[in-house]
């Protein structure tokens, strides 16, 4: 259970985030959906405790964040992986970190097994530098799910992804959240509208300047092996839309309010 | 193509073309003939042909060189032999004069690497912690920009009359200088390690021992090595200083010692001995850096 409540946060003297409240149960996947600009990796950041919010609380598990913890792992959109460390050096420094009693031969197996997991079987002696960006985020995931925390953090993880290969990944990390049981709490920031909605059970709609909740909505019910068929139903497509008008408005708001100007402040 | 090797030619002409009196420069011929041998099969198995090209010119210089030296020298007497003296001269001097210069070097080694590797124990592990450290770094920053420029040579004769032996003040001069560079490079290489690893590096919980050693100090290396290179050369320079003024024993001495007796011939083949352990040292942590910096050479987009 992580409880937010009343979260806000200021960067100098700019409101981020403006009262933010939202409590969501073990083992849901959240999506953080928002334009660029509204405070969602923000929010994520005070999440996995690498800032404090200025006001409110963040509570796991009953517990208050105070800073990075063990049962939260981060994949950031780029440069999640060390690169003067193979790909395989990478898992087994967040193993061993996290597993200090275990022999290093374990260590390593356990790190070539989730290589496996993410469809990099060859690549554990690979630097990340040789892998192509698809790939790399593949082995991010590998070693935040390899650490076993509880809560997995994705910060617009597949932004800088080709559209196939982001495809892929969206149903490489769907399926891993599935098969293990649906226990793991995922919070996935994107501006995507049908990535939020093909991946998550809930959608939290973060409207901009300042940051604030717009929206907090279940997504339908998918039905099981309904893959990107759901799409083609309509209780989806109507909520597809309802997204886009939320997000329409909150464009014209921004546009109207003069926030963003002629020289290009703003966006 | 055939530039170098028609220069080849031509300095083997000039050294062997019969005169009265005159002695087949044995060492030069030797030299060339190897530089030659050298130059062929760099042809023969370079592929690249940028790198083929290079080798041919630096050879083409290289004979030019000798030829010019050669022939100003010892077949046309042109230039004064006590300033300029030959090739030939050089070289046997060369080679006779290494075992004595070899030992100079050995004691002038010591020197350095004390001092650098002294600065590198320190410099880089303060310098790691000064840069993951914000408000350490805000209290010692003015004092390094204060104390960071001040040329060491500087401190030399204070040094040596400050310390009991004039090897513990030029070890404490090479420090100095080597301390400095080594340090603002560290401390500027983890401010450049890109803010989301250091992110990833917190979520990690790495125990302080990890993210200094696996995290911090691989991050930082890049610009570790800009820092060492520089502290390197200018320890070279500080230890040779420091033999000049106040050694009796070391390389830098013996260029000194035979240039207060006139004796320039040696004093070429001291320069020049130098000039080959620089080379060879910085030849040397090149390939280290290359090794220990092979991951960027990977990069794939």
């Amino acid at each position: 259970m992580i409880s937010i409540n009343n979260v806000s946060f200021r960067y100098s003297d700019k409101l981020v985030l403006d009262n933010i409240s939202a409590e969501t149960p073990s083992g849901q996947f959240v999506c953080l959906l928002g334009q660029s600009g509204c405070g969602k990796s923000t929010l994520l950041r005070l999440l996995a405790g690498l800032s404090a919010a200025n006001t409110g609380t963040i509570h796991i598990d009953g517990k208050p964040v105070s800073g990075p913890e063990k049962k939260c792992s981060v994949v950031f959109q780029d440069y999640s992986l060390f690169p003067w460390m193979t790909t395989g050096e990478n898992l087994m420094l967040a193993l061993r970190n996290s597993y200090p009693e275990k022999k290093r031969k374990d260590v390593r197996f356990i790190a070539e097994e989730y290589l496996e997991v993410v469809g990099l079987c060859g690549c554990f002696n690979k630097f990340p530098g040789a892998l192509s960006g698809g790939m790399r985020q593949r082995a991010a995931i590998a070693r935040s799910l390899s650490v076993g925390s509880s809560i997995l953090l994705l910060d617009e993880p597949f932004g800088a992804i080709d559209p196939l290969n982001r495809t892929l990944l969206q149903d490489l990390l769907l399926n891993l959240w599935r098969n293990a049981g649906e226990k793991r709490t995922v919070f996935f920031v994107t501006h995507d509208i049908d990535e939020a909605v093909f991946l998550s059970q809930r959608i939290i709609v973060l409207g901009s300047t300042p940051g604030r909740i717009i929206a907090d909505w279940e997504v339908p019910k998918k039905e099981e092996g309904a893959g990107r068929g759901i799409f083609d139903l309509p209780e989806f497509k109507e909520f597809q839309s309802q997204l886009l008008t939320l997000y329409r408005e909150d464009i014209l708001r921004r546009l109207e309010s003069g926030s963003i100007q002629q020289n290009g402040s703003g966006i | 193509m055939l530039l170098p090797h028609f220069l080849f030619v031509i300095l083997l002409a000039t050294m062997l073309y019969p005169a009265d009196g005159h002695v087949v420069p044995l060492r030069t011929l030797i030299l060339a003939t190897v530089i030659e041998v050298v130059l062929i099969l760099k042809q023969k198995f370079t592929s690249n042909t940028v790198l083929r090209t290079a080798a041919g010119d630096v050879a083409g210089v290289l004979f030019s060189f000798l030829f010019l030296w050669e022939l100003l020298t010892e077949r046309l007497n042109y230039l004064d032999p006590m300033l300029f003296p030959a090739p030939e001269i050089i070289f046997t001097l060369f080679v006779r004069e290494l075992p004595d210069m070899l030992k100079g070097l050995y004691g002038s080694i010591l020197l350095l690497g004390s001092g650098y590797l002294l600065a590198l124990f320190t410099a880089i592990p303060l310098g790691l912690i000064v840069g993951w450290k914000k408000r350490l770094f805000h209290a010692v920053n003015p004092f390094a920009k204060v104390l960071g420029p001040i040329p060491p040579i500087v401190y030399i004769p204070y040094a040596i009359a400050l310390l009991p032996t004039f090897r513990t003040a030029s070890i404490f001069v090479i420090f100095t200088g080597a301390f400095w560079p080594l340090f603002v490079n560290t401390v500027s290489g983890v401010f450049n390690i890109p803010p989301s690893l250091i992110d990833a590096a917190r979520m990690l919980n790495l125990k302080k021992r990890t993210l200094f050693l696996r995290v911090l100090l691989p991050g930082a290396l890049p610009s570790i090595f800009t820092g060492a290179n520089l502290a390197l050369l200018l320890s070279f320079l500080l230890m040779t200083a420091a033999e000049l003024i106040g050694a009796t024993s070391g390389i830098g001495w013996y260029v000194k010692n035979f240039s207060d007796f006139a004796d320039y011939p040696r004093v070429i083949v001291g320069i020049l001995f130098i000039s080959i352990v620089v080379t060879a040292i910085t030849w040397f942590t090149m390939r280290l850096e290359r090794y220990l910096l092979r991951y960027r050479e990977v990069n794939n987009d």
